[in-house]
């Protein structure tokens, strides 16, 4: 913020029943040093607490103000009926601002305060405007009024011999007590914590989350496991790979409805949801299957027919030579020995033959036995060569019917006969061989000719039907080989149908565990408390990215100006130690660590000094480093007063001495109020020019503070 | 992210150890073709990893993945984005942490604010989020990752190359 048009100081008190100020009290600041001077009781603490609980108000009062014995008192008087009220007159630019904190004297502690400010122009600020206006002028928070604008006695030592508080005090004094604020605010608001904050409330969700989805991620765990064991590796898992499956199930599935000609519609792949193609798949099968067997049978009767056909046909070629060999037979027998017929005839030729020969057999027979009769007789009756019938002599008649019986009686006849006998036995063979041809010919032709019926059967009656045959039996092998694809495509398609529709069921338990995780896991982006937390989160790490950039700028532009500072500074506060502490030699060093500068009182050789104070010189430091503050602050053009609380204690009379003349000068650039005893600090500062002293009565509670005289220093 | 695509990712990380990166960048690549870009130049060697136009206006990506909540970006990493910001492009660094509950980070890259070479919270990057550009993208790599980790996983790079390819917007670098 840059700095106020006008250096805002305080000009004037008016109170009304606040603590010791009993009834209206006024009290005007228009000199550069004003000194109240009162016993104890008189009243000195109170002028000084109106004026912080106006610009303050809960903030003195409360526990956490750092002052523990301004903190928990009660502002009203205690015999204050209605309103307790403080106004602080401002100069400002244009003329008097006047500042007015007031309250019930009955109202709750936690009620707040009415504070309003009334501006030259006449216009009126409220509540967070006056504090909003406060603030652009300059005027200080609580935290930078009782550092470096109030000396309070609980505090005087803490200023040097606090390192943190003492390097506080020194960065203020170089004018870069803003910047030692921020870092020290940022440090102090930790922004390491936020995102500590952020990560453990991150992990305590993912803890949460993690449990949510626990259950329904074991479950789909166990189903990923069972796909991973089929070779379905989980990242393979998604719709295009169902799609993909289901295309190619259903294009297998339709090309084997067509083969098998089943009555079934095959649906659009990309029309199909898992569970209505599980559907289908199952119907299908169980026609599939009918289909096959409907196709066994077929195949069954076709294997049959070709088995019949090619034993017609396998038979056709030795039928037909068998009846081409008993055709050459039964005609080379019948060339060779002639026919039946012929045959036949010879044969009865030959019976003729034999029964001529038998007759003729007869007769020689008989005329042996007449003959030999008539030689036996011949011999019995000795009668030489007489006829035995006639008695006739016959010469040499039984010589000649001896040898007419040995011609007779011989064997030619046996021989002719035996030679007819072997002649017809020698036919009737060829007869009987004959026969056997014929018949051997009739049945190799009725063989042959039994099976070109059959043939015919097969393929109809034609001019080659044993080609046509071949032709058949190609084309029904053609189909049993069709058959059989279809029928081992068919078979191999359902058995790994089967498991393709396990798998893909498989699948499906994987959405549907995948879905159940899902849903437990919720939307998160949808989930208001997330988006929030998140939100939250980043707002977190902006605040903290932001803090720790201020941080750093702040520390830079700090460590920047402390170089341009240090040196004047150490001027003016050397000037200031040694006034009121001869030969301390103070001055300040500046230490700067990673994320922060650090600033230290070090003496001539450099060596810290702080701890080799002793009482009185803590004192005079502590001193000049709030004079020197203020000075700076002046000369910026910043509000600047400073308020001192029995600054006198623990300085001997010297020191005491030293502090006025201190005093004296600072209060030539910056309104002083000092509070302090009757005593020689007191007469010290009446010397100072410049200096108001107002005196205050004896402490009576009931009467409340009372200003006995108010006389101008020497030189107003 | 969804737990889905928490298992996928952390499975691709397992199995692709050392291209993971490589192969999160090609997805994310295809991501923003799903979402219709103009054009998009992905590059796995040199140079910045994604340049991609949305509505005549050029984006510059450069990806990173990371396991804990912490990452570092080169000096040449800045400076590609640098570069691209001289020519006119916002420049982004895209950010994916492991984590079952993380989210892309599209952080907007703006020199001088994030150092280089030096370890990240990716809590303290969190200032510098696009939130449109991540719910932009945020869905299609989801959905990307649903379609292609099993190409990631087992075709690599040059398998996510192949499928890049089909996308007419996708420019070679």
């Amino acid at each position: 913020m840059s700095a106020a048009p006008y250096p805002i100081r305080i000009t004037a008190l008016r109170a009304r029943d606040f603590r010791g100020l009993r009834g209206e009290f006024e009290l005007d600041f228009d000199r550069g040093l004003t000194l109240i001077v009162g016993e104890n009781g008189a009243g000195k603490s109170s002028i000084l607490n109106a004026i912080e609980w106006a610009l303050f108000g809960a903030e003195v009062t409360k526990k956490s103000s750092g002052i523990d014995e301004r903190a928990d008192f009660e502002v009203r008087h205690r015999s204050a009926e209605g309103e307790v009220s403080v106004t602080l007159e401002l100069a400002v630019d244009g003329g008097t601002a006047r500042l007015r904190r007031a309250r019930l004297a009955d109202a709750k502690k936690t009620a707040p305060d009415e504070l309003s400010l009334e501006l030259p122009n006449g216009e009126t600020l409220e509540g967070d405007e006056v504090r909003a206006w406060m603030e652009w002028n300059r005027l200080p928070d609580w935290s930078e009024w009782k550092h470096a604008f109030c000396q309070h006695q609980e505090l005087l030592r803490a200023r040097v011999t606090d390192a943190g508080e003492r390097s506080t005090q020194l960065a203020r004094l170089l004018g870069l007590g803003e910047f030692q604020d921020w870092t020290t605010k940022l440090r102090g608001l930790k922004p390491g914590r936020l995102k500590k904050a952020a990560t453990e409330e991150l992990e305590r969700v993912e803890e949460e989350f993690k449990h949510a989805i626990e259950a329904p991620g074991l479950a789909l765990r166990e189903v990923e496991d069972e796909l991973e064991e089929r070779g379905v590796g989980r990242t393979e898992l998604n719709d295009a790979w169902l799609a993909a499956r289901l295309e190619k199930q259903v294009d297998e599935a339709r090309r084997l409805t067509d083969k098998l000609a089943l009555a079934l519609e095959v649906p659009e792949a990309k029309t199909l949801e898992l569970e209505s193609w599980s559907r289908w798949s199952r119907d299908w099968e169980r026609l599939a299957q009918e289909g096959c067997r409907g196709l066994e049978r077929e195949l069954g009767t076709l294997r049959t027919r070709i088995g019949e056909l090619e034993s017609t046909l396998n038979g056709m070629e030795p039928a037909r030579r068998a009846f081409e060999d008993a055709q050459r037979a039964w005609e080379s027998e019948t060339q060779e020995h002639g026919g039946k017929e012929q045959l036949g005839a010879q044969l009865a030729d030959l019976a003729k033959e034999r029964a001529a020969q038998v007759e003729r057999e007869k007769g020689r027979n008989a005329t042996v036995a007449l003959l030999r009769h008539a030689v036996e007789e011949m011999e019995r009756r000795a009668t030489g060569s007489d006829c035995p019938v006639c008695e006739t002599p016959l010469p040499e008649l039984r010589e000649k019917l001896v040898a007419r019986v040995e011609r007779e009686g011989g064997d030619d006849e046996r021989v002719a006969r035996e030679a007819l006998h072997a002649r017809q036995a020698q036919l009737e063979r060829q007869q009987a061989t004959t026969a056997e041809r014929r018949s051997a010919l009739d049945l190799a032709k009725s063989n042959f000719e039994s099976l070109g019926s059959r043939l015919e059967r097969f393929v109809g009656a034609g001019s080659d039907p044993t080609r046509a045959a071949e032709e058949k039996r190609r084309e029904w092998m053609k189909r049993v080989e069709s058959l059989e694809t279809v029928l081992d495509e068919s078979r191999r398609f359902l058995e790994s149908g089967r498991d393709e529709r396990a798998l893909l069921e498989l699948f499906g338990r994987w959405r549907t565990a995948g879905n159940q995780t899902e849903a437990a896991a919720g939307d998160l982006g949808r989930v208001r408390a997330w988006v929030e937390l998140q939100t939250a989160i980043d707002e977190a790490a902006s605040l903290k990215v932001d803090l720790e950039t201020l941080a750093t700028m702040a520390r830079a532009v700090q460590e920047s100006r402390s170089r341009e500072q240090v040196e004047r500074v150490n001027a003016t506060l050397g000037t200031h130690t040694d006034t009121i502490s001869p030969g301390a030699g103070l001055r300040v060093a500046v230490k700067a660590t990673a994320t922060q500068l650090k600033y230290k009182l070090v003496d001539a050789s450099g060596q810290d000094a702080a701890s080799i104070l002793n009482q009185a010189a803590l004192h005079a430091v502590s001193f000049a480093v709030l004079f020197a503050q203020a000075e700076a602050r002046a000369a910026e053009g910043a509000p600047s007063w400073v308020m001192l609380d029995d600054p006198g204690q623990s300085l001997d009379e010297e020191r005491i001495h030293g502090l006025a003349r201190v005093i004296g000068s600072v209060s030539e650039k910056v309104s002083v109020l000092v509070a302090t005893f009757p005593g020689a600090l007191e007469a010290a500062l009446r010397r100072q020019p410049n200096c108001r002293v107002v005196e205050l009565g004896a402490a009576r509670v009931q009467a409340g503070v009372v200003i006995r005289s108010v006389t101008e220093g020497s030189n107003p | 992210m969804k737990p889905a695509s928490y298992r996928r990712l952390t499975e691709m990380r397992e199995q692709t150890d050392k291209e993971f990166g490589k192969l999160v960048q090609k997805l994310l690549a295809i991501a923003f073709l799903e979402t219709g870009v103009e054009a998009l130049v992905e590059r796995s060697i040199q140079g910045i990893d994604l340049e991609v136009t949305i509505a005549g206006k050029r984006f510059a990506f450069e990806v990173k993945t990371c396991e804990g909540d912490s990452l570092t970006l080169g000096k040449k990493d800045l400076e590609g984005l640098e570069r691209e910001i001289k020519t006119g492009a916002e420049a982004y660094v895209a950010v994916l942490a492991g984590g079952l509950l993380d989210e892309w980070m599209i952080l907007r890259y703006t020199p001088g604010e994030i150092p280089p070479s030096k370890s990240l919270s990716t809590f303290d990057l969190r200032p510098y989020r696009n939130r449109e550009l991540e719910r932009r993208v945020g869905d299609a790599f989801e959905e990307t990752l649903e379609k292609h980790a099993a190409t990631a996983i087992y075709k690599r790079q040059k398998g996510l190359d192949s499928e890049l390819e089909r996308y007419p917007a996708r420019e070679l670098a």
